[in-house]
């Protein structure tokens, strides 16, 4: 057999070559692969507004509507407070309006909309009243309403 | 005096015999005029736009996304047709654009020149574009002020060699024994109030230039009731209607500094910024041609998230508001036939039946989806997509194209690449109603530089 001519060995030798070389790039194709950047996801609430957010910057936005706590107020949640408007204040957080209602004398309860009120032109609006109706308005959940001392008998 | 009165002259001094007034009309005389034609315009309307003409020459009946007052708001009955109500966008279609067409950008290029010359733009914008974000191409409109020939119309009448005659309507064209010309043209005349049948010479060019609606209406109605009407004989006539849907405001946009428009050539002129997929995101978007117009806005702090996003960009952010101009493929049952009920000139009125496809509109969505995701990459900025606008409110532009399409297959189309009716030789279209496909950009450049390429044509012919 003369030194140049191909044997079965050298064939083995070849194709496992091909065949270790294949693997190594596909390792090397993994590792370097970028990950798929996570989809942009729009507001999963009773109303989509259509803003297209990454999905840390969707949770900051409605962690402002979440329920907090006041030392001044008796909150609920998912109550609506008609009547005894002081005004209407465009406010960024439920916690701002806590803080309006705190800060202003004549102001005794408010009702908040959240962003997923589904009229646009409620969202985060934050009513200022002076004397709350008298019978409020429960189950409804882009509601949160708060009083000064409390909401007595229920 | 270029007025004339058609039961004084007739038609035998004229090498080319025009229905309609406007646009088409206008570029196609220009052309002609330069070779030394004479020519005859003939025009429903009279120099003032008159209401009552209006309403009794395009009554119809619709059906579909437009209704019947829609699409006669676009067929104007009037010297200088459409062009009084023409807002002024103009861009050139692109390669991609010409997808069902026997001829390419290429065979327009000299005649977009012509067509841009003729409405007083400067030329920048035809060759212009730039690359923008990741997936799209900057490629704004030209908007300069619109050309309204009823207030000029001294740019028609004084060209040399041509003529018009106002209330005149076509109202059915007689075809020769052997189908191979048109012989005849029955014209309506409003000044005695009837039709009279006029002989046309084998040396004579007829074009219809009388809208989208109006060319489909002249053929549909040149038959004798025994045989197919006048190249129709395939049943293509007032098939493959298309507009272009419009989502006006379905989208928003608030963006920090580093979103940069691209600098515009000097001398472009006036400026609709505007985006369009590029060929990647084309072929991902099936092949729909999309343009989103950018328009500066102020912010809007009534909308909590656009108040939170634009807080967290700073104090430098700002919003466009978005406007998608979208591509409708030619469909054979989106269409033009006739109907009961006679116009004033004798032919029967028209219905329209014409229904926005949904795939044009998921390919607004689409292009939208893809713009967020390409503004997020390159820095601060946010998108919003307003669904109703897209899926609910979508309307036309008033672009009336396809009824009379081209095509190099006569079973397909209406009219050859010369704009010629197949088989019969002295019959051309002018106007978008010869368009096979319509990509997004307003017609009136490109149904003006079809008339001029059609004007140099006839021009040349002996």
């Amino acid at each position: 057999m003369s030194g140049t001519g191909i044997t079965r060995r050298h064939l083995l030798f070849g194709l496992a070559g091909i065949g270790i070389g294949g693997a190594a790039f596909g390792l090397l194709g993994r590792a370097t692969r970028a990950p798929a950047p996570a989809p942009w996801v729009p507001r999963g609430l009773a109303e989509d507004d259509g803003w297209l957010l990454p999905p840390e910057e969707r949770a900051a936005f409605e962690a402002a509507d979440a329920l907090v706590e006041s030392d001044v107020f008796a909150l609920r949640d998912a109550v609506d407070l008609p009547g005894g408007d002081l005004e209407a204040l465009r406010v960024r957080s439920l916690s701002e309006c806590v803080a309006a209602c705190e800060a202003d004398g004549r102001c005794e309860a408010f009702t908040y909309a959240r962003a997923s009120h589904p009229q646009p032109e409620k969202r985060r609006i934050c009513w200022l009243k002076s004397e709350a109706a008298e019978r409020e308005i429960a189950g409804a959940p882009d509601y949160v309403s708060g009083r000064r001392g409390g909401w007595g008998p229920d | 005096m270029a007025y004339i009165s058609l039961s004084e002259t007739g038609l035998d001094p004229y090498d080319v015999v025009v229905a309609g007034a406007g646009l088409a009309a206008y570029a196609l005389s220009d052309r002609l005029s330069a070779a030394g034609r004479r020519v005859l315009i003939l025009e429903t309307g009279f120099e003032t736009y008159d209401p009552e003409v209006q309403a009794r020459f395009t009554r119809m009946e619709a059906r579909g996304h437009f209704s019947s007052t829609y699409w006669p708001r676009h067929w104007v009955r009037a010297f200088g047709g459409t062009s009084a109500v023409w807002a002024g966008y103009c861009l050139p279609l692109s390669e991609r654009n010409f997808r069902d067409w026997p001829i390419g950008r290429a065979d327009l290029d000299p005649h977009y020149a012509t067509a841009a010359r003729l409405l007083r733009r400067p030329l920048p914008f035809l060759a212009y574009s730039a690359p923008f974000l990741r997936g799209f191409t900057y490629r704004p409109m030209s908007l300069e002020p619109p050309l309204n020939l009823a207030a000029e119309p001294e740019l028609v009448t004084d060209l040399t060699g041509v003529d018009i005659a106002l209330g005149a309507t076509l109202a059915g064209l007689t075809p020769a024994t052997d189908r191979r010309s048109v012989r005849g043209a029955t014209i309506h005349l409003a000044g005695p109030g009837e039709r009279r049948d006029f002989p046309l010479a084998s040396r004579q060019r007829l074009v219809l230039a009388a809208g989208g609606i109006g060319n489909a209406q002249i053929l549909l109605n040149s038959t004798d009731g025994s045989s197919a009407a006048v190249g129709n004989a395939a049943d293509r006539v007032g098939r493959h209607l298309m507009e272009h849907p419009h989502a006006y405001d379905c989208g928003r946009i608030v963006a920090g500094e580093d979103l940069v428009l691209p600098d515009l050539p000097e001398g472009f002129g006036f400026p609709l910024p505007s985006v369009e997929p590029d060929t990647a995101l084309f072929g991902e978007l099936g092949g729909h041609d999309v343009a989103l117009d950018l328009v500066d806005s102020a912010l809007a702090p009534e909308d909590p998230v656009e108040r939170f996003v634009a807080e967290r960009i700073g104090a430098n952010a700002r919003a466009f508001t978005l406007t998608a101009r979208t591509e409708m493929p030619a469909d054979p049952e989106n269409r033009v036939t006739l109907t009961e009920g006679r116009d004033p000139s004798g032919m029967r009125r028209v219905r329209a039946s014409c229904a926005i496809p949904t795939e044009a509109l998921r390919a607004i969505e689409h292009c939208l989806e893809a713009l967020s995701g390409s503004l997020g990459a390159a820095g601060a900025a946010r998108l919003r997509i307003v669904n109703a606008e897209i899926y609910r409110n979508a309307t036309g532009g008033g672009h009336i194209m396809g009824t009379t399409r081209m095509g190099s297959d006569p079973r397909d189309s209406v009219v050859d690449a010369d704009c010629r009716v197949h088989g019969y030789e002295n019959l051309f279209v002018a106007g978008s109603s010869v368009f096979a496909s319509g990509g997004y950009a307003n017609p009136t450049l490109t149904l003006m530089a079809l008339a001029a390429r059609l004007g140099e044509t006839l021009g040349r012919a002996a």
